[in-house]
């Protein structure tokens, strides 16, 4: 399939740079974890963006609205999001 | 009109404890950490004439919540006779909350909504239109500060006004223990809740940058960070040590001179096997351990301050890529600082943890976390036999030590966890701590420290003045007392680690709490509160001091935390083989310690 250049580009999380505000898609995980990370804003439709990430492969601090989240990279691979440029 | 009872509940960190002390002038554990109250609380208060029971709820983060500490939120929910419900909401938060607000409502409860860190909604403009919100909710909500105490007033209002037209519709029963369950987290919720949300709140698209922002720019650096952790704690120790000490030094002084002036004339008519007890046994003894109490006490005001300011959650952020190669994650090494304080806390803490494999693996490592009772032998044996400048490194030492013990601890056993729970949780922003609420925090657990530690201090102190004095006639402490004679049993295995005959009889006693070894040792050398440094100092040499401290570190904390390890693992057999790990260690550190320094 050919893809136009504007076209949006699906993304995970831990992908995501630094400082961009990317819009979740879709999360791909059990239901227990998605309704954990909806109650902490973590959800389809909603802005989020990484902040920094903790040295050695640790979690990343993730915003989403006005709440920020410690979440491993693992979990963070299970959000995929659209970037906004 | 009969009691009414009334439950806080909300997301963690949302001021629910704040509230409850301001509501009820109890003081549960407050702190800038997402599951600081694991347990039910609750207090008494008069709401117009009727009297409330009051209770805080550990934090849910939705109804479908499966660790420790929500399932007791959740079990209360379903299963005690309610009356009413305070829900406690972040109002900076409240584009995430609401729906929490909203799934509590379908238990058919009377409720009162509350918007609480007013402040800090306005600062990070916020703006909630209360009364659309009061009107579409059907419930009183207040838009509240409980810790700066702004629109308590209002609370206590609603409250009147609620539990008034709950008793006088006459059938309440039917609503009450909803089963969880059954109330689904379904799109309706969502669907109500960003209906309200959108024409009742306001939120700024992308927060601007906060003072938390900035500080985290440094103390979360990925190289900074780790250094500026080190020195946090360097500087907690400094306060400590640097107002803690010289306090102890004057209350010292001052009990041995009241020794002399006062009471040992006072007593000097009993019979003289009688004033040696009340002397030389309970007073020395408990008199030695009180004068430890302003250190405690300044230790338990910078503790507070820490947990307030939310740097606990930067540290579980920095440390976790470390915990998680040993089968841990961040919230276990925050785990190991509040044990600073006391392990029994910290291993009910670990009640936020899913995995109960875990959990149990966080509880193996609690127990080597440096508490307070532990502190106050090293501060002791620091400043008795070693010299002022070196006496703050040999304690931080023992800090070190403390997280190498643990992580290898975590590390050898790290196999039994299995698969890993994930880490997600509320990084909160700083927040200041206040000083009245950080001394009455101080004061209660300083307070709590003397009537859990009270009584074994002193049957302590009372039992070893007995060994050590018993038969009667014997030269105190001497081979031929009682104490003597069980030292001589136990020798061949304390000999090995320069801890000597009556230094193990300490160590014993030890075993039962921490809090008894400074006043044991009082006893067993016969020394008042201000001379036994300089006899302990006399009696060993640096490499025994410090073996004995070694062992103390390391060996079983005390019986509560093993009470607590019982209690929260369902387990025996997993409590004996805590006990046993720390003793083998225990000694096997001491043991090669010594032997290497006195090579
Ligand atoms: N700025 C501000 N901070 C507050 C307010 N109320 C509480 N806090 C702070 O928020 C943090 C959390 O307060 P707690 O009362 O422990 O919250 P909790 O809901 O009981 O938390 P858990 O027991 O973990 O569920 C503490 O650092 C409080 O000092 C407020 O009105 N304004
Ligand atoms: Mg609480």
């Amino acid at each position: 399939m050919l893809m136009k250049p504007h076209d949006p580009v699906l993304t995970q999380l831990d992908q995501l740079p630094t400082g961009m505000i990317a819009t979740v898609c879709y999360i791909e995980a059990q239901a227990e974890m998605v309704s954990r990370m909806r109650a902490l804003g973590i959800k389809p439709g909603n802005p989020v963006s990484v902040v920094r990430s903790a040295p050695l492969s640790g979690p990343l601090q993730v915003r989403a609205g006005q709440t920020d989240i410690i979440l491993r990279r693992a979990e963070a691979a299970s959000i995929h999001v659209n970037p906004t440029f | 009109m009969s009691k009414a009872r009334i439950a806080l509940v909300g997301m963690p960190n949302t001021g629910k404890s704040t509230l409850f002390n301001r509501l009820s002038g109890a003081s549960a554990r407050v702190g800038n950490w997402p599951g600081m109250t694991v347990e039910l609380q609750g207090a008494r208060l008069l709401v117009g004439a009727r009297m409330v029971e009051l209770i805080d709820l550990p934090g849910l983060n939705n109804l479908h919540g499966f660790s420790e500490d929500e399932r007791i939120a959740r079990h209360f929910l379903e299963t005690q006779p309610i009356n009413a419900l305070i829900v406690v909401l972040n109002a900076t938060q409240i584009e995430r909350q609401l729906a929490f607000a909203l799934q509590i409502k379908q238990l058919g409860l009377p409720l009162i909504l509350i918007l609480n860190m007013a402040d800090e909604a306005i600062r990070r403009k916020v703006l909630i239109d209360r009364d659309a919100l009061e009107k579409a909710l059907g419930c009183p909500v207040c838009l509240i500060s409980a810790k700066y105490g702004h629109g308590t007033q209002a609370v206590l209002q609603a409250l009147e006004t609620v539990l008034h037209k709950e008793e006088t519709q006459a059938d309440t029963a039917s609503r009450r223990n909803t089963p969880i369950d059954v109330l689904l987290e379904d799109d309706v919720i969502e669907a109500q809740t960003t209906a309200l949300l959108a024409t009742t709140v306001r939120t700024p698209q992308m927060p601007a940058a906060t003072y938390t922002d900035r500080i985290d720019n440094l103390l979360l650096h990925p190289g900074l960070g780790i250094i500026a952790f080190f020195f946090i704690l360097l500087g907690l120790f400094q306060i400590v040590y640097s107002i803690g000490a010289p306090l102890q030094e004057h209350l010292s002084e001052a009990l041995e001179a009241a020794k002399t002036v006062w009471i040992a004339p006072l007593l000097s008519p009993l019979p003289a096997p009688l004033t040696s007890f009340l002397l030389d046994g309970l007073y020395d003894g408990v008199g030695t351990v009180t004068t430890f109490l302003p250190i405690i006490l300044t230790f338990y005001l910078v503790m507070s301050a820490v947990e307030d300011s939310g740097y606990m959650a930067r540290a579980a952020f920095l440390m976790d890529a470390l915990m998680s190669r040993m089968g841990l994650d961040g919230r276990a090494f925050v785990m190991q600082i509040m044990g600073f304080g006391c392990n029994v806390p910290a291993v009910m803490g670990t009640r936020v943890l899913r995995n109960p494999l875990q959990r149990r693996l966080s509880m193996l490592i609690i127990p080597f976390s440096l508490c307070s009772a532990r502190l106050q032998v090293f501060l002791f044996f620091t400043t008795a036999v070693f010299s002022p400048q070196a006496a703050p490194w040999v304690l931080l030492s023992f800090y070190v030590l403390s997280f190498l013990v643990a992580f290898l601890t975590a590390f050898i056993w790290r196999g039994q966890v299995g698969t890993q729970e994930p880490l997600i949780m509320e990084l909160p922003p700083y927040r200041y701590p206040t000083f009245t609420y950080l001394a009455l925090q101080a004061l209660r657990e300083a307070g709590q420290f003397l009537r859990g530690a009270g009584g074994f201090i002193v049957a302590g102190v009372a039992i070893i003045w007995l060994l050590t004095h018993l038969p009667w006639g014997v030269t105190p402490a001497s081979p031929q007392s009682l104490a003597g004679q069980i030292a001589t049993l136990t020798a061949p295995l304390f000999e090995p680690l320069g801890i000597d005959n009556l230094l193990s009889i300490a160590l014993m006693f030890g075993f039962v709490a921490k809090e008894v070894v400074v006043g044991a040792l009082a006893v067993i050398y016969g020394a008042g509160p201000n001379e036994l440094g300089g006899v302990v100092a006399r009696n060993i040499d640096w490499r025994q001091a410090y073996s004995f401290m070694l062992f103390t570190l390391l060996y079983t904390p005390c019986l509560a935390t093993l009470a607590a390890i019982r209690r929260e693992s369902r387990s025996l057999r997993f409590t004996l083989t805590s006990i046993a790990w720390s003793v083998v260690v225990a000694w096997l550190a001491s043991f090669a310690f010594y032997q290497i320094v006195t090579r």
